[in-house]
């Protein structure tokens, strides 16, 4: 069943010759129960697409369909009901816990916001969710200020937790942390997921992060889905070139085998996207078409996953260097 | 950045320019009917009779209905037509003018002395933080930002004036008569900027900046006197601008102190004198005095940080 | 022991560097007993994570350490001067000639205000070059790292360019007057993925055709492989581990080694889901006095010497390890 639909979703930022297209046309499902990874470089427009997910961000174009529900012009009450089923957890806990609350305080309060449950019943759930995620109960009282950055991320898990989402949104959750505490993180994410059958809407620069949770990925660049399948698929059968350099510089215990792409360049300005695909400036297979046509998604061809590019790897093509 | 994005800013800026002008020629005009004085009484003189007042009152066309009054002020103001001053008989313009350059003057230097002397004390504070020297500035900054300021002024002139002799008790005289005046009108704003500059640079100190320049080996002078200086000039400008005004509040009662002819002390005669159309005419100037150096220092700012550009 | 011709171009014996918060209190060491000997060209990476204190080990190699902290060494020597005795101006004279240094975020390293050429032209002109040849020598280094248009990116200012580009004239920056030695504090983290490998491909290009000795700190030790010839690792202010990469991340001595290597994500594409090996605890707290192995409380094969004695360093191999167990049978370690 799908849980989340995003239709067409198109984004822009500032007036013109300024304007910068965040969003260039985005179609995403999320299933239910469902880890989707979107993997993207800055400016490829994930955190915001996240925001229009969480309708915290308008689109100048395109639908937000929850449950079936059309809920892009959701206002008032009935969008507060919306946003108890999708919950989001940010990259810096810091700022996205208030400093002068305390652990069990910041927990409990989305409850007291939605007028949920008496007060006791309120803090034996916080309480019970802060156990549920690893904090000792000696850290209630506790001010964000005194606990580590793996501490506060769990608290932010909890707090994003404790109105039952069945969505929950994560704006790289673990790329601040270290090594030892970030598996720590996703291990609690894993067991969270499985256990409340969650959908995750997981948003990541990291691939070594997305294939440990991810059932499927999808790549961004520059405002647009370029790539999407499985996290089988799309790790063994890469089949757009951005996607293989990604694979190709991610840092993780496991490497695809064959050989090292590095790409030229940075990502163009979003203010100004090349023509036709917006990724040939920096493809070493770009062809004349490319410039012409802007690639759409599609599953035809060999591959199993879909892809946005006139000359897919793997296609058996030859191809003019 | 482009060609069209400057303009937009230039012209977003003329208009507020225009628009702060409007509000103080406005805000002069509504002034006029709460003093407590009657101009054409001021004119006609205190033995007229009734008819003679009235005579004086027409004159001035304040027999006019208070919107039409309005209208011709501003038409009068567009045209630098500021009205007659009656206690020197002449046009308030002219005297404005010519009193000017004074004020100009005494302002600049002041600005100098506030600039050179504050970001000289609060470099050095800086670059020795927590040692004696940093601790006695802060300390004298204390003392001078909560003197008043005409007290300053009359202590300078009993020292340096009286006692020792060295500097004139006042007048005009260039450019021994400007010293004083610009040392009481500069020295709590070089307070100020002691200490801004003082925060500033400390930061700037401990970035990543300074850390690559020491990195690279640069000599720590020329990492002070380059770098540190100009990552904080930007503040230091921002916080000149707002001040201004206050700068140019205080020069009435500097140039009335030290006998400074310039628009200060006019002003404050005017005020003596009820000399209602000079008084008007010396706030109109001065604002307009305040809004070009404003502007200007916008443009340095502009110029000294490419990032908001 | 091969003999080898070339002297190394950085030796650094028991460097340790110490914060002094009171002087009522004993200084807490931030940085304890540190070794390193780099031979030029040599590709260095000293790995920890946050708090390991790594990025006080690569401030004290460039003499860069200001109160409340302060260092010393049994020896330090760069290039061939000896600088354990020396005063400010014998490290200054050393900074940017022989030894220089990269940052992580290259936006606020390089000058906001100043342009690219002009931070290179002063960079260069440390030493007696007239202003025509410095500019010359700028166009030249933003060549060699891989600027385009480089007299155009000469009057842009930093804010103006791209993460990479800055990164790569940070790059240029530091190799202004061809140092011997170049450290890297986190060279790639603030950039992003892709525009990481182009870094580390230049870093690694330099180091092979200027003959420079790079020494990398980072957190990131996926990024290893193909860019370090050796590698450091470091824990609570100690190197725990030290030896060539590929035997390190082959066969790891150190308990703590091994478990960060495990805890790294990145699951084959056809394992099953399955929930990561971590660290239990977390690392000791610098300000307490310290006794033992600084990693006994997390250590899974922890003996109770290991709490009460501090490890000696001893070889395996190739391989440098501060561990009690280290020796032992494999079998009966893991």
């Amino acid at each position: 069943m799908k849980l989340l639909e995003l239709r067409g979703i198109r984004v822009g930022f500032g007036n013109a010759p300024q304007r910068v297209q965040a969003l260039r046309g985005v179609d995403l499902d999320i299933a239910a129960g469902e880890v989707l990874a979107l993997v993207g470089e800055s400016g490829s427009g994930k955190s915001t697409l996240a925001r229009v997910a969480m309708r915290l961000q308008h689109a100048d174009e395109g639908q937000v369909i929850y449950g079936g529900t059309d809920v892009t012009g959701l206002k008032g009450a009935r969008l507060r009901v919306m946003r108890q089923r999708i919950q989001m957890v940010f990259q810096d806990p810091h700022s996205s816990l208030d400093a002068r609350m305390t652990v069990a305080q910041a927990v409990e309060e989305p409850l007291a916001i939605h007028r949920i449950f008496r007060r006791a019943e309120r803090r034996a759930r916080a309480a019970d969710l802060l156990r549920k995620v690893g904090m000792s109960p000696g850290h209630d009282d506790k001010l964000p200020g005194s606990l580590s950055g793996g501490q506060l991320q769990r608290v932010a898990i909890a707090r994003s937790l404790i109105l039952s989402p069945a969505l929950l949104v994560c704006d790289e959750p673990v790329s601040a942390l270290d090594l030892s505490v970030q598996a720590q993180v996703l291990n609690l994410l894993l067991d969270l997921q499985e256990e409340r059958a969650l959908a995750l809407f997981f948003i990541t620069h990291d691939l070594s992060v997305v294939s440990e949770i991810a059932d499927r990925i999808a790549v961004m660049y520059l405002g647009r889905i370029v790539e999407i399948g499985t996290r089988r698929d799309m790790l063994t059968n890469p089949r757009h070139p951005y996607t293989v350099a990604l694979l190709s510089a991610a840092s993780g215990a496991w490497k695809p085998a064959g050989a090292e792409v590095v790409l030229d360049g940075d990502p163009p300005s979003p203010i100004n996207p090349p023509s036709g695909c917006a990724f040939r400036s920096r493809c070493w297979r770009a062809l004349p078409i490319c410039a012409e046509v802007d690639p759409v998604l599609s599953g035809a061809g060999t591959g199993a996953t879909h892809v946005a590019c006139h000359d897919p790897v793997g296609a058996g093509r030859t191809h003019p260097t | 950045m482009s060609l069209p994005v400057m303009l937009r800013r230039l012209a977003g800026r003329a208009a507020f320019i225009l628009l702060t002008l409007w509000f103080v020629v406005t805000l002069t005009f509504i002034l006029t009917f709460a003093v407590p004085t009657d101009p054409a009484r001021a004119i006609a003189g205190p033995k007229a009779t009734a008819v003679q007042l009235e005579k004086a009152r027409a004159a001035l066309g304040l027999d006019e209905p208070v919107p039409v009054q309005y209208a011709r002020y501003l038409a009068n103001v567009l045209r630098f037509d500021l009205g007659r001053s009656h206690s020197q008989r002449r046009p308030v313009a002219e005297i404005v003018l010519e009193r000017l350059p004074y004020t100009a003057l005494l302002a600049l230097s002041a600005i100098t002395v506030q600039l050179v002397l504050g970001g000289v004390l609060g470099l050095w504070s800086a670059v020795r933080a927590g040692g004696l020297m940093d601790r006695s500035v802060f300390l004298l900054s204390l003392v001078a930002v909560s003197l008043p300021q005409f007290w300053v002024g009359l202590l300078f002139l009993y020292l340096f004036g009286f006692k020792l002799g060295w500097l004139p008790l006042g007048g005009a005289a260039l450019p021994e008569g400007l010293v004083l005046p610009a040392l009481t009108l500069g020295l709590a704003g070089a307070a100020w900027t002691a200490r801004i500059v003082r925060s500033t640079a400390s930061e700037a100190l401990a970035s990543n900046t300074v850390l690559g320049l020491r990195g690279r080996g640069i000599a720590p002078r020329r990492i002070v006197l380059k770098h540190v200086v100009r990552l904080s000039a930007g503040p230091v400008l921002s916080v000149l601008a707002l001040d201004f005004g206050l700068l140019l509040g205080g020069a009435v009662l500097v140039e009335s102190v030290f006998g400074w002819p310039g628009i200060g002390k006019t002003a404050y005669q005017a005020l003596q004198q009820n000399d209602v159309p000079l008084l008007m005419g010396t706030v109109v100037v001065g604002s307009i005095f305040v809004l070009l150096i404003n502007a200007l220092l916008d443009v340095a700012r502009f110029a000294l940080d490419p990032r908001i550009r | 022991m091969v003999s080898d011709p070339e002297p190394p171009v950085l030796v650094v014996q028991g460097l340790s560097t110490l914060l002094t918060m009171d002087r009522s209190l004993p200084p807490v060491p931030l940085v304890d007993r540190f070794d390193l000997t780099v031979k030029p060209g040599e590709r260095w990476a000293i790995v920890g994570e946050s708090g390991s204190g790594k990025s006080i080990t690569a401030r004290s190699i460039m003499g860069l350490i200001d109160p409340p902290l302060s260092f010393s060494a049994d020896r330090i020597e760069v290039d061939g001067v000896d600088l354990t005795h020396a005063g400010r101006d014998a490290w200054r004279e050393v900074r940017g000639t022989r030894i220089a240094m990269i940052l992580q975020d290259p936006l606020t390293a390089l000058s906001p205000v100043f342009t690219i050429g002009n931070q290179l032209v002063e960079t260069i002109r440390r030493g007696a070059v007239t202003a025509l040849d410095a500019r010359i020598r700028a166009l030249e280094l933003m060549r060699d790292v891989g600027l385009s248009e480089p007299e155009r990116r000469m009057a842009a200012y930093p804010h103006q360019l791209s993460g990479g580009m800055r990164q790569r004239v940070a790059i240029a920056l530091a190799l202004a007057s061809r140092p011997r030695v170049l450290i890297a504090d986190e060279p790639t983290t603030a950039l992003d993925v892709t525009v990481q490998a182009q870094i580390l491909r230049l870093l690694v290009g330099l180091s092979q055709d200027l003959r420079t000795a790079i020494i990398m700190i980072t957190h990131d030790i996926g990024i290893l492989p193909g860019f370090a010839d050796r590698i450091a690792v470091m824990y609570a202010g100690r190197v725990m581990e030290a030896g060539p990469v590929s035997d390190v991340l082959r066969a790891p001595q150190h308990p703590y080694t091994r478990a960060l290597l495990r805890a790294r994500p990145g699951r084959e594409p056809a394992a099953p889901r399955r929930r990561l090996p971590i660290i239990g605890g977390a690392p000791p707290d610098l300000l307490q006095p310290r006794r033992g192995c600084p990693f006994a409380a997390r250590c899974t094969l922890a003996l109770p010497v290991c709490s009460d004695v501090e490890p000696l360093t001893v070889a395996v191999g190739q391989i440098r390890v501060a561990c009690h167990l280290a020796g032992l049978p494999s079998e009966e370690v893991r």
